[in-house]
């Protein structure tokens, strides 16, 4: 994973290519947050209005 | 030329690129967050709580009966058949049935769909809603038992019920939620009411009392509290109503489960002596009560009984497992008095 991030890393630098830092880090992020936050529902059927 | 000219000429612009990166870094990251949980999301999903854009796209094609609410489900098709039974199921968003798309697969469909399988006249009213308490179960009662006069009345009850008072419910507080903008976004973007949901599931907060909703129930409505004491005053009243308007009242406990991926289900071990003090209250009172903790550790696995990755509201199989229950208490109870 650390080589696979490195590599691009060096990919973006050397092409010049910075543009596709935040496409990468938004999928990162959000991909890491759906997997951590399935199935951990803070508190159950709460709801104070419809 | 004065001195030190040159070097503020050099700043500037590199100020400007800097400025103009972070900006389209910021864009970039925006857009692409934005698209892609829309594409994820693409027929929406439940999450547990009841607003914001993904929610809604979810539940878009929900269709809702005629009663107040809006309530979810069957609702009969015309005034009441002599030779018909007419049963009214009163409950929350188990009975609405949060995280559940298909209306077929809600327990009161599938109720109805298996008494008629067996050439029983029945037909159905649902008066369910989202976070109703047992003071809207009553009053629902009042306004519809007249006319609909029932001839079963099922109650689903679930341990938000008993919460009339809600001012030491344990809630965050989050610091982003204080921006004039948060409602907006919330209801519109759907990064940001990822965000918000993501953050407020894992962020830990300083600001709950209790270390889990299960504890605050526990403590507020324990014996002799006045949370449990204004409860029991309400079910009473709600039960005195049924029992008037026929004598086969059931009330079906849903039980508050913890649910860990890969585990069995479990009950939680705080509110075991809120169920049997429930169980001691109906007898009193009177009315038949169903516990379904006893079907529902049945399953192997919790994220079969969970709606959603992101909702634990009951799934469709829970729901179908429910209405096997009431389909054979009403199937003895028609034959025998409740």
């Amino acid at each position: 994973m650390t080589e696979f991030l490195a590599e691009l890393w060096a990919f973006m630098k050397e092409r010049k290519k910075f543009w596709l830092l935040p496409i990468f880090m938004v999928l990162l992020l959000l991909g890491m947050l759906i997997v951590l936050t399935q199935g951990s529902a803070v508190a159950p059927f709460i709801y104070t209005l419809f | 030329m004065l001195p030190g000219e040159p070097t503020r000429q050099a700043a500037f612009p590199r100020l400007g690129r800097l400025l103009l990166g972070i900006g389209v870094f910021g864009a970039t990251f925006l857009f692409v967050g934005e698209l892609f949980l829309r594409l994820v999301f693409w027929g929406g999903d439940s999450f547990s709580r009841h607003y914001g854009p993904i929610v809604q796209r979810f539940e878009r094609d929900f269709k809702f009966n005629r009663f107040d609410g809006p309530s979810r489900g069957p609702e009969p098709p015309g005034p009441k058949l002599p030779d018909s039974v007419r049963i009214v199921i009163q409950g929350d968003s188990i009975t609405w049935g949060q995280g559940v798309r298909n209306e077929e697969q809600l327990f009161s469909s599938r109720l109805l769909t298996r008494l008629r399988e067996t050439d029983m006249p029945v037909d159905m009213a649902v008066l369910a809603r989202p976070g109703r308490e047992i003071d809207e179960h009553l009053q629902q009662l009042q306004k519809w038992g007249q006319e609909l006069r029932p001839d079963v009345i099922i109650y689903q009850w679930y341990i938000n019920d008993m919460e009339l008072e809600k001012q030491d419910r344990p809630r965050t507080d989050r610091i982003w939620r204080h921006v004039f903008f948060h409602p907006i976004l919330q209801q519109n973007s759907y990064l940001w009411f990822f965000l918000d949901f993501s953050l407020d599931t894992l962020l830990p907060s300083g600001t709950v009392p209790y270390e889990s909703y299960a504890r605050y129930i526990a403590d507020n409505f324990n014996e002799g509290s006045a949370g449990w004491s204004t409860f029991e005053r309400y079910f009473s009243e709600w039960a005195t109503l049924a029992k008037e308007l026929t004598p086969h009242v059931i009330v079906a406990l849903y039980p508050y489960m913890s649910l860990k991926d890969g585990s069995p289900p479990a009950i939680r071990p705080e509110i075991v002596d809120i169920h049997t003090r429930m169980l001691s209250l109906c007898r009193t009172n009177n009315v038949l009560c169903l516990d379904l903790s006893a079907s529902l550790v049945k399953f192997e696995d919790a994220r079969a009984v969970r709606a959603t990755a992101f909702d634990d509201h009951p799934s469709a199989e829970v729901h179908r497992v429910i209405a096997e229950e009431l389909s054979e208490v009403i199937g003895a109870g028609m034959d025998h008095p409740l």
